[in-house]
């Protein structure tokens, strides 16, 4: 099974499950260069309404998917504006793709992501020692990277607004954990950099499961049953190696659950959804684990 | 009630009703049949949940449709399930289908319908309850029922529309989704 996310029919699929949605009352700051020596390093602000609470809003940097080599942030707006909306500030990012994003450079630019975030935490009305991974798919992978493997040489970026630790907490819904799981698959080899063989240290290195020790920050899965893409066991895995060290670490399984087609529960239909994540229940999990974690109900 | 048994549940009354109705008779004079139940099977992929529906016919070439559904959402360390209900109101096209068997039933072929459905869900986490959901939905579908054999009832549709989601403890802003969905139902006209 190979990642073909880039077909016409899944952009009119995209644009159709974003029609008629949005939360008011979220101040956007739309196209801001995190790092100005590429062009595909911006990011949006999503605000929540109001101002900030005594140490600022607690936030969400959002990490968009697509096999690391399509799509871009506009994939997560509606999951920023409705983090937004539930009292986190949302930092929406885009990041080189595959070839220009090869591993590491995708991670750097994440890491570079969120170090620009908390230098302009006091500006935005963030509370920089509060701030989340969410991403979904590809992105699921690169926030997890950021949370095991922050302090790894290779992943600390050398953009303008320098290095940093990782996040307080991270939420992956359907992200690639262990890349050994994958057969030599084009998106997978392109992003890494070589195949199995020739590579392995690279396929290693790229796999947030090689990085899990103890004192990384608490995690939550979520990941369709049926997942075609990346498999659940992704997560199972991931989820029993964090906890063997001792971190937190939850997962929510959609029972029936893909990675763009799932059951509509409440219709006895196929519905042809984007990310699996997008369930009523998981965004209850979601918003209770970040909740828990980074704090938001009790700031507010 | 475990899902499973409850799933057995739904199946089973609906075999037993299917079952003690009359057969159909083919070629003759006897009356169309006017009901219809069937098991929705996408709702059953993945084991984690069914719908049943049903239809009664009250003009010609018009039924009236009531669903229930009852679905897992989640698992792993947490666990959900998802109760719904449905109704929706059919109007037949032409009132024939290629394949039917069925003489005088004219609640075949190509149909058009409007579908309102409501479900909620109680999220927990071991004895933590998490959060609870309301999910309600309106869609237009169109589809084609076709009775191959006897009374079996075989419909394809899509179904184009929205649904809100709320949260129950107002933690999280409700959230309006586009709804494109693909279905399958199959089951008996009596």
């Amino acid at each position: 099974m190979t990642f073909r996310p880039g077909r016409p029919w899944l952009l009119v699929l995209t644009l159709w499950t974003q029609v008629g949605t949005g939360c008011g009352d979220v101040e956007k700051i739309v196209a801001v260069s995190y790092d100005d020596r590429h062009t595909a390093t911006e990011l949006d602000v999503y605000l929540p309404a109001g101002p900030p609470p005594p140490g600022g809003w607690p936030a969400v940097l959002a990490i968009h998917g697509g096999g690391w080599s399509k799509f871009d942030r506009s994939s997560m707006a509606r999951a920023s504006e409705r983090l937004a909306g539930a009292g986190y500030a949302t930092v929406n990012i885009d990041y080189r793709l595959v070839p220009a994003g090869q591993y590491p450079a995708a991670v750097q630019d994440c890491l570079c992501a969120l170090a620009y975030t908390r230098a302009h935490a006091a500006e935005w009305g963030v509370d920089p020692a509060r701030i989340a991974t969410f991403g979904y798919s590809a992105g699921g992978h690169l926030a997890s990277m950021l949370g095991v493997a922050a302090g790894a040489a290779t992943h600390q970026p050398d953009c303008a607004a320098g290095v940093t630790g990782p996040p307080a907490a991270v939420v992956s819904g359907a992200g690639p954990q262990d890349l050994w799981l994958y057969p030599e698959v084009d998106e997978v080899v392109e992003f890494v950099g070589g195949g199995k063989v020739a590579a392995p240290e690279l396929w290693d290195a790229a796999s947030p499961i090689t990085h899990v020790a103890a004192g990384a920050p608490p995690f939550l899965f979520v990941h369709g049953e049926d997942d075609w893409f990346a498999g659940v066991e992704h997560s199972e895995h991931m989820r029993d190696a964090l906890a063997a060290v001792g971190t937190p670490a939850d997962l929510l399984t959609i029972p029936g659950g893909g990675h763009l087609i799932n059951r509509d529960a409440a219709a006895g239909r196929y519905d042809l959804v984007v990310v699996s994540t997008d369930t009523a229940e998981a965004w209850l999990a979601i918003v209770d684990f970040l909740d828990r974690t980074i704090g938001a109900r009790g700031v507010r | 009630m475990t899902l499973p048994s409850l799933v057995a549940a739904v199946l089973g009354l609906a075999t037993a009703t299917a079952a003690a109705q009359p057969a159909i008779n083919i070629g003759d004079t006897t009356a169309p049949p006017r009901h219809a139940v069937w098991l929705a099977v996408p709702s059953i992929d993945g084991s984690a949940g069914a719908e049943l529906g049903g239809e009664r016919g009250i003009a010609p070439r018009t039924g009236v449709v009531v669903a229930l559904s009852a679905r897992q959402t989640a698992a792993g360390d947490y666990d959900a399930l998802r109760l719904g209900v449905a109704g929706e109101y059919r109007w037949y096209w032409r009132g024939r289908a290629r394949w039917s068997q069925i003489d005088g039933l004219d609640r075949v072929g190509w149909f058009v319908g409007g579908r309102i459905d409501v479900a909620t869900s109680r999220l927990s986490m071991g004895e933590r309850h998490v959060g609870s959901t309301l999910v309600a939905g309106a869609r237009g579908e169109l589809g084609y029922r076709l009775t191959p054999w006897r009374g079996l009832a075989i419909t394809g549709l899509v179904g184009l529309g929205g649904a809100i989601e709320r949260d129950a403890a107002g933690r999280l802003p409700m959230q309006r989704n586009a709804v494109l969905g693909l279905g399958l139902d199959v089951g008996w006209m009596f």
